[in-house]
């Protein structure tokens, strides 16, 4: 593990809390990972194209895995996951909708737009921390 | 287009209705009747009188030619010399005739009896004997005994005139008889005697008459007349028995005819509906009142009109087209629009029927469903509404469900960070105070996803497959087990039941919840038991699962399918599964009940999914 180059998570999610536990599920059992959370679609659009505050890359690194949350403020997670998997530069990173929606339109949506993953977040603490394990597992 | 032909108007026919029945129509024909049996019978009696009447002139003038053979053969002989007596003496009208009176060689005394002398005394024999008369009489006569009488001389002039016989019914001495002449013609003999009068052969001399009673002849036929009498009486009253009663049954008939119209004519004006009656090419023949309302013509109007005139969304040859269908067909039933006379439409219904009486009719019944069909918009529109606000208040509560979801996970993770964070030393009492705030969030979010569940539920056109019953169950309990729901719980599945059609999701529903139910409200016992099965009662397939559990009180039967209703309060649950399975059991169109004997005794839960069997009438 020490000789690959340090894996990097950009997490998409307007919701505090929510970003903590994922912060701290990573923390937990996956410490080298490089998580960059942002609050916003668009944030997460200038992350991935390096405007603005994320111009440089030592401070935006092309990210491994992207979460997603579906509904955020300015642009929604369904729009950014629309915006990557039509960029020739990006398409190839996998795109995980972490979200509290299982609406089947939602669902349909985001398959539509060649989702890699969707999951939806459980209330129980334990089982989320759970599901953030398994899911780095998987994609990392 | 005006039609130029009506039918007469109704009350020209209750007129000759009224005629036909009334008494003076009977006086008329039985007087017919009267006359023309009167007549037959006078004929009748006319021909059997000239038929006696002939029978005796036959007799009459067999009579007159045996007297004529007699007296010309009297004559040829010159006359015949007779024994004189009182009773013939010798004849003074032939003193003219040399040896009138001779003297026979033993000295009788003969004299000549001539023809006429002869005929004579012949008659008189007869008329002893049979009352016949007869008599030779000449307008100029030899004896003057011999005078004609006016019937005669009548006789002897016509036979001047060339007649060869006469004969008619004449009144002699009080009585009738029938009297016959015929001429004699001056022949060589007879100048023997006659000729001296100035004669010649074939010159009319005179005439021989005869006289028959007519007495035996009239009572003959009014003998016979008893008879006909009878006869023509009989047929004469059997024809006036006859006609009074076709009178009778005529105006019976009529009657009720009358009646019958009459009836059928307030049905038609007092009808709700409009009612027309046409001809083939769509003319009115007959309206009712409800139609002229309906359309705002008057009747005598609407009686010069055709269908085309009235009819608003049709042309002409659709209409006629429409005409050729209903004949061919036989009747049919569709809307349409119907311009008033004020030019205002309205929108009709029509039930018409082709009847091939009189010529081919239809008769048509019209209702107007302006109302109606803006009822109808009305309706649809509000139902259109109705399902948009539905669908909307769905997607809102669907939403808000999901809303509410997030801050709940944030709760209920902020939580269990600061509580993975507390160190064991830290107080028991803010730990259970963690553990109740965390199962509250997970009561709460059991709530959101039984919601969630129903507004799935509500929603149609899941995806639909075929499932079995065993398979729905074993899904139930294995779901279960694996949330650790189930202890301890001795099982009786039925091994056979019906193969199901459905959304499995949905289905797999009734089985968890009722399952979930019974082993959560076990209660005290310490074997707890479930059984589920399936039995086929009557008319239907009956799904069941029985437990041994707490069971429910009477008066609490009906109150645990509502929603939130939870009996057992500390029981954990949210008090949605019980109205979750009866959303589901009503949308395949079943119901669900509970039998229960009471507190402690166990229940049972009854329920069927008829729209969900694939053969319904199938036995398990």
């Amino acid at each position: 593990m020490t000789n690959e180059k340090t894996k990097v998570i950009l997490h998409a999610e307007d919701e505090p809390a929510h970003a903590a536990i994922v912060r701290m599920a990573l923390q937990r059992n996956f410490g080298d990972v490089q998580l960059c959370q942002v609050n916003d679609g668009r944030a997460a659009l200038d992350y991935l194209c390096r405007r603005g505050p994320y111009a440089d890359p030592t401070v935006a690194p092309r990210p491994d895995l992207i979460l997603l949350d579906l509904r955020m403020p300015q642009v929604s997670g369904l729009e950014v996951l629309a915006i990557v998997k039509k960029d020739p530069q990006l398409q190839a990173i996998p795109v995980v909708v972490l979200t509290t929606s299982d609406i089947e339109e939602d669902r349909s949506k985001a398959h539509n737009c060649a989702v890699d993953g969707y999951l939806t977040k459980p209330v129980d603490f334990d089982k989320f921390v759970h599901m953030i394990d398994e899911l780095c597992a998987a994609w990392l | 287009m005006i039609p130029d032909h009506h039918e007469p108007e109704p009350s020209s026919k209750a007129t000759n209705v009224k005629n036909a029945i009334s008494p003076l129509y009977f006086v008329v024909a039985a007087l017919l009747w009267t006359l023309t049996i009167a007549a037959l019978g006078y004929w009748h009696y006319d021909r059997v009188a000239a038929g006696f009447q002939a029978t005796a002139a036959s007799a009459a003038r067999q009579s007159i030619e045996k007297d004529k053979i007699y007296r010309l053969w009297a004559a040829e002989q010159g006359g015949v010399y007779v024994s004189e007596t009182p009773l013939t003496p010798s004849n003074p009208y032939l003193a003219h005739i040399p040896e009138r009176d001779i003297t026979s060689p033993s000295g009788r005394p003969l004299t000549l009896v001539n023809p006429a002398y002869m005929t004579r005394q012949v008659h008189e024999m007869a008329s002893e004997r049979f009352g016949s008369r007869g008599k030779i009489t000449s307008l100029n006569p030899l004896r003057p005994e011999n005078q004609p009488d006016d019937w005669e001389t009548q006789a002897l002039q016509r036979f001047n005139a060339g007649e060869q016989e006469y004969s008619s019914l004449a009144m002699m001495d009080g009585e009738v008889f029938l009297r016959m002449m015929s001429p004699f013609h001056a022949e060589a003999p007879c100048l023997h005697c006659h000729g001296f009068q100035g004669y010649e052969v074939g010159d009319l001399i005179g005439g021989i008459a005869v006289a028959i009673p007519w007495r035996p002849y009239q009572q003959a036929h009014q003998q016979a007349w008893v008879g006909y009498g009878f006869g023509y009486g009989g047929v004469w009253i059997l024809g006036l028995v006859l006609l009074e009663g076709h009178r009778r049954r005529l105006r019976l008939y009529l009657e009720q005819q009358r009646q019958n119209e009459q009836r059928h004519r307030s049905i038609l004006q007092t009808a709700m509906d409009g009612i027309w009656l046409t001809d083939k090419k769509g003319r009115f023949i007959e309206v009712n009142e409800t139609y002229c309302r309906m359309s705002g013509y008057s009747m005598q109007e609407l009686l010069t009109m055709s269908i085309t005139d009235v009819e608003q969304l049709e042309a002409a040859d659709d209409t006629a087209a429409r005409i050729e269908k209903i004949m061919a067909l036989g009747a049919d039933r569709f809307e349409s629009q119907h311009r008033r006379k004020d030019g205002t439409v309205f929108d009709v219904e029509v039930s018409i029927q082709y009847r091939t009486a009189d010529g081919g009719q239809f008769v048509a019944f019209l209702q107007d469903i302006t109302e109606r069909k803006q009822a109808v918009g009305q309706l649809k529109q509000q139902k259109t509404q109705l399902e948009q606000r539905n669908r909307a208040l769905k997607q809102f509560n669907y939403a808000v469900s999901h809303e509410l979801k997030t801050p709940l996970v944030s709760i209920e993770s902020s939580l269990g960070l600061i509580q993975s964070t507390l160190l064991p030393t830290a107080d028991p009492e803010l730990t259970r105070i963690f553990g109740y705030a965390r199962h509250a969030t997970r009561q709460m979010n059991n709530l959101l996803e039984s919601l969630l569940l129903m507004f799935r539920i509500d929603t149609a056109g899941s995806d639909t497959q075929t499932t079995d019953f065993r398979g729905l169950v074993q899904n139930s309990i294995d779901q279960l087990t694996r949330e650790n729901k189930l202890k301890d719980i001795r099982w009786t599945i039925a091994t056979e039941g019906p193969e199901l059609r459905g959304d499995r999701h949905k289905l797999v529903q009734i089985w968890l919840q009722l399952i979930d139910n019974a082993a959560k409200y076990m209660g005290d016992q310490k074997h707890p038991a479930i059984n589920v099965g399936v039995e086929q009662t009557e008319q239907k397939v009956q799904f069941y699962v029985r437990d041994n559990g707490m069971g429910i009180e009477q008066i609490n039967q009906g109150k645990i399918f509502g929603l939130f209703d939870q009996l057992d309060k500390t029981a954990a649950g949210t008090g949605l599964g019980l109205t979750l399975v009866q959303r589901i059991v009503d949308y395949y169109g079943g119901t669900i009940r509970v039998e229960s004997a009471g507190t402690g005794q166990g229940s049972c839960f009854y329920f069927t999914l008829p729209d969900a069997l694939i053969n319904k009438d199938r036995t398990i």
